[in-house]
């Protein structure tokens, strides 16, 4: 509302003068240590002439694209930035590599030229991710259950940052949050990465093996950078063949490494 | 490059472009609409600052000052801005100067606000002062600002004066309504019903207002509801209002009505008839009379049949003496009114005009008219006639007679002795035929007979004859004493009496006077006869006696009469004297007419009289100056003649005798007296009386009186 009040001032005054806008700013919430991302940013200047592009991190200012100046990049260092000046332009910056201290509030501020140096921002958040370099594991399954058996088993993820949200599933159903238990994440190593445990107890209903068998599946998940599976199937007393327990290969979509279920065990 | 923004406004306030120049030659921008000249940043100093000056209240805020380095990272400065007023001011209410508020409502920008809510604003606030106060340190006075308030009020009295006592009816009167109380002055209206009433004048003493009213009541207005009303001429809803009953005096309204089942013209002989009398009056009517023709009937009506009650008159069995013209008055003590009269004709059977037996004298053959008169309502449709004698009665044929509704004409000629009898009439209308008719007794007529036992006495200078009257033949008879002249033959002196052969000669000189002239000196012998007279013819005479009348004794003037021998010398006088004012007057008038030839107006009228003839005096300016008097000499007839008749200006000749100013008629009348037509009596017709004429000769007359000329 400033704006145009301080445009239609401008305008009796000086004629022609516009409003600039940012039509996007663009910085990804999450992303991969080590990976490179873009952030960019948007801008109609309205036929104002552009005076700078300055980009902050956490306040700081990292980058900045001013067309008089020569050459119109400049990169100001900070822990965590690594900017790709080269590929940098006023409209966007790139990030190569990330790592863990890259995650904070990134701003883009768009001035433009005399006479009004009118000025707008906006800004996003970014979390640098580390993934976890396995697949969640299961553990404390047995191979054979009876009808009335307790089931106790334990889903363990890699180590990563943030810790990964697991969740299980009983015959691909989400598991009544009373049998889950939770566990605080713990840290370890240098860079301080987390590994997330869940558990899961019940026990065994004739339901349980509708059609024959009973699956059992842990989910790991960090926001949407990462979703991996591991299931394993159980077979109940009760049917003709021996049960046998098998586990099958854990499906998933990450765009990371493809993680490969384990086996289950004899 | 140095850029200054105010919360997170897109352009900044202020800014320095240092760009490419010296610090010294640096390009300061402050933008007009947020700070404008009040902003300087001043690089000189160290640190370098940003001036505000003429801080606001609403320039508090916080700022962020952005320095763009040329080879360092961009900086940013936050700012916060606090605006302390210096210091705040009280705002306070006060109602003619008491505190009522000092509550705050708002306090934004540059604005501090109390507001006063005052509910039910009362008559007494009327011109209450309310003041606002703004004040922040006992060392300065306190700023107001302060307003009077002004109410419209609602009138508080409002009353008609006056107009408590009852008003005479038709009569003027000036009533005032008066209002107090009222802001701005009540205007005040007049109702009378649902009528209002425009004849009024206001007038407006201070907060009271007066408005006269002239009112003339009027018979209806009655019990009418007189309303004033006093309204607030600002707001309609604001009135206040008082109603006053009039009360009218008037007196009574009187209707007379006949009974609603009667019919005013088919009352009979014998009904009983009622009347209403209704009256409205106020105040109330205490007496009630009735009038049959002018005339109250009596009070009490034990008498007659007739009944009062309440307001109704009942006449029981009415006769045709009921008929006539009734009223009924009321009296109330503003007068007594009449009511319109009805008048009733009542129907009866008809009646014989006269209650006598008519006795008809006729001879035979000799053709008589019988007139048969009756009173009746309604007219007779039909009469009967019958003829009785001592052997027959005979009924009359219709196309003997004719009649009317009120006679009947019956031509009768009697034929024989037989058709001598009564004749009787009888009429009839629609109510019913004559109870007795009318009768006419037909008997022979005949001349009368001759009077019988006269005697007479004598005295010395009178007599007496007394005789018996004898049968009048059949009709009315008359008696007469002739006395006949032995002197002069041929003269009889003649006396008559219709009753009785009866008379007295009280003074001889009666008798003198009537025989001729010659005869006053020498004695005479007069034969007395007397006979009877009816319409057939008189008598035969009877001779009384001889009547002998001396000489007179004493007998000096030559003249008839014993007062004519005084007056006669007198007239003579008279006369002579008259005649020589008639040649004095002609001689002046005819030296006047010559001098008045330019101013005589002359006025003609033409009077034709049917009957006698005129006077005529004549001045003609034009023809002869003389005056010429026409004498119209006619014997027994009538003249129509013109009169010339002028004017002549007084002042010309004051000395003349004012001729009679002929804008009246002056007439006079030649009343020849005896056949020949030798004299005349003059009569002197004045048309217009009051003006008082000098007559041609200057004798008094007395109008009407005759005079003898010869």
């Amino acid at each position: 509302m400033w704006c145009w009040l301080t445009v239609f001032h401008l305008f009796v005054l000086y004629d022609f003068v516009h409003c600039i806008t940012l039509t996007e700013v663009r910085v990804p919430k999450h992303t991969i240590r080590g990976h490179a991302v873009k952030l960019e940013c948007h801008y109609d200047m309205e036929g104002e002439a552009l005076y700078s592009v300055k980009w902050y991190k956490d306040g700081r200012e990292f980058y900045r694209f001013v067309p008089r100046d020569d050459p119109p990049g400049s990169v100001f260092p900070q822990p965590g930035i690594n900017v790709d000046l080269a590929n940098s332009t006023s409209e966007q910056v790139i990030l190569d590599p990330l790592d863990l201290s890259s995650s904070g509030k990134y701003r883009c501020e768009v001035s433009a030229e005399a006479p009004s140096f009118q000025t707008v921002s906006d800004h996003g958040e970014m979390m640098v991710v580390v993934l976890p370099d396995k697949d969640p594991h299961i553990n404390g399954g047995k191979p054979r259950y009876q009808i009335g058996d307790p089931v106790q088993v334990n889903c363990t993820s890699g180590r990563s940052k943030p810790a990964v949200h697991l969740a299980w599933y009983i015959n691909d159903d989400p598991a009544d949050p009373g049998l889950v238990k939770r566990y605080e994440p713990y840290i370890t190593g240098a860079d301080r990465l987390e590994t997330s445990v869940l558990g899961l107890e019940f026990r065994v209903k004739p339901k349980h093996f509708k059609r024959g068998d009973m699956k059992l599946k842990c989910l790991a998940t960090i926001s949407t950078v990462y979703w991996k599976v591991n299931e394993e199937s159980v077979e109940g007393e009760k049917m003709q063949k021996a049960p046998t327990l098998e586990s099958r290969r854990a499906m998933d979509d990450s765009r990371a490494d493809r993680v490969h279920g384990m086996g289950g065990f004899v | 490059m140095v850029l200054w923004f105010r919360d997170n406004a897109g352009i900044p306030l202020y800014s320095l472009d240092v760009r490419g120049k010296s610090l010294n030659d640096a390009q300061h921008w402050s933008a007009p609409q947020v700070f404008g000249p009040r902003a300087r940043y001043v690089i000189e100093s160290d640190p370098a600052y940003l001036e505000l000056n003429e801080i606001k209240r609403h320039d508090q805020g916080i700022y962020r000052c952005r320095v763009d380095f040329q080879n360092s990272q961009t900086q940013s400065f936050r700012f916060n801005l606090t605006v302390i007023s210096r210091p705040q001011p009280d705002v306070l209410w006060f109602i003619n100067d008491n505190l009522v508020d000092n509550q705050i409502e708002q306090n934004t920008g540059n604005i501090i606000e109390n507001r006063l809510l005052w509910t039910s604003v009362q008559r007494h606030q009327l011109h209450s002062v309310f003041t606002c106060q703004a004040s922040n340190t006992k060392l300065m006075q306190p700023r107001t600002s302060k307003f009077v308030l002004d109410m419209y009020l609602k009138p508080l009295v409002v009353n008609i004066l006056n107009a408590t006592e009852s008003l005479a009816a038709h009569k003027e009167y000036q009533i005032v309504c008066q209002s107090t109380g009222a802001r701005p002055n009540a205007v005040i209206q007049w109702t009378k019903g649902k009528k209002t009433l425009k004849r009024v004048k206001e007038h407006s003493i201070r907060n009271t207002t007066y408005s006269v009213l002239t009112f003339v009541p009027t018979v209806e207005d009655d019990g009418r509801l007189l309303g004033c009303r006093a309204q607030n001429p600002k707001v309609a809803g604001l009135f206040l209002e008082h109603f006053q009953n009039i009360s009218v005096h008037y007196p009574p309204v009187v209707v007379l009505q006949l009974g609603s089942t009667l019919a005013m013209d088919d009352i009979k002989e014998g009904d009983d008839i009622y009347f209403e009398c209704k009256i409205q009056s106020n105040p109330s009517w205490r007496r009630l009379t009735w009038l049959h023709n002018g005339v109250q009937l009596p009070q009490n009506s034990s008498s007659t049949k007739i009944v009062r009650s309440n307001q109704s008159l009942v006449i029981q069995k009415v006769t045709r003496y009921s008929s006539g013209a009734y009223q009924c008055g009321a009296l109330n003590s503003e007068g007594e009114t009449l009511s319109n009269e009805i008048i009733l004709n009542i129907k009866y059977v008809p009646l014989c005009a006269t209650d006598k037996i008519i006795s008809i004298g006729v001879s035979l053959d000799e053709t008589i008219t019988v007139s048969c008169d009756i009173i009746t309502h309604p007219l007779a449709s039909k009469f009967y006639w019958r003829f009785e004698n001592s052997e027959e009665v005979l009924e009359i044929e219709q196309h003997r007679f004719s009649s009317n509704g009120t006679s009947s004409e019956l031509h009768y000629t009697p034929a024989s002795e037989q058709d001598y009898g009564t004749l009787s009439c009888w009429g009839t209308n629609e109510i019913g035929t004559m109870a007795e008719p009318c009768i006419f007794h037909l008997i022979a007529a005949g001349l009368p007979t001759s009077v019988i036992n006269c005697s007479w006495r004598n005295f010395t200078n009178a007599f007496e004859v007394n005789c018996h009257q004898g049968y009048d033949g059949g009709l009315k008879q008359s008696f007469v004493l002739e006395m006949l002249s032995s002197r002069y033959p041929g003269h009889s002196i003649n006396l008559t009496n219709t009753e009785e052969p009866i008379f007295s000669i009280t003074s001889f000189d009666q008798l003198r006077q009537q025989l001729p002239a010659g005869g006053h000196r020498q004695p005479d012998s007069l034969k007395l006869y007397v006979y009877s007279i009816n319409q057939k013819g008189h008598s035969p005479r009877i001779f009384i006696a001889d009547l002998f009348i001396p000489a007179t004794l004493a007998d000096p003037a030559p003249t008839q009469d014993p007062k004519s021998t005084l007056l006669t010398p007198i007239l003579i006088g008279l006369f002579l004297t008259i005649v020589l004012i008639i040649i004095i007057i002609i001689v002046r008038i005819y030296l006047k007419s010559k001098r008045l030839k330019q101013n005589i107006n002359k006025e003609k009228r033409y009077t034709e009289e049917s009957k006698n003839t005129l006077l005529l005096v004549d001045i003609s300016k034009k023809d002869k100056p003389t005056k010429t008097t026409k004498w119209m000499n006619n014997v027994g007839s009538s003249i129509k003649t013109k009169t010339k008749v002028e004017t002549i200006d007084d002042e010309q000749d004051p000395d003349l005798i004012p001729y009679p100013r002929l804008t009246d008629i002056h007439q006079e009348e030649l009343i020849p007296i005896n056949s020949t037509g030798s004299a005349f009596a003059i009569k002197q017709h004045n048309a217009h009386s009051p003006q008082e004429l000098e007559p041609v000769d200057k004798v008094d007359r007395d109008k009407g009186q005759d005079r003898f000329y010869h």
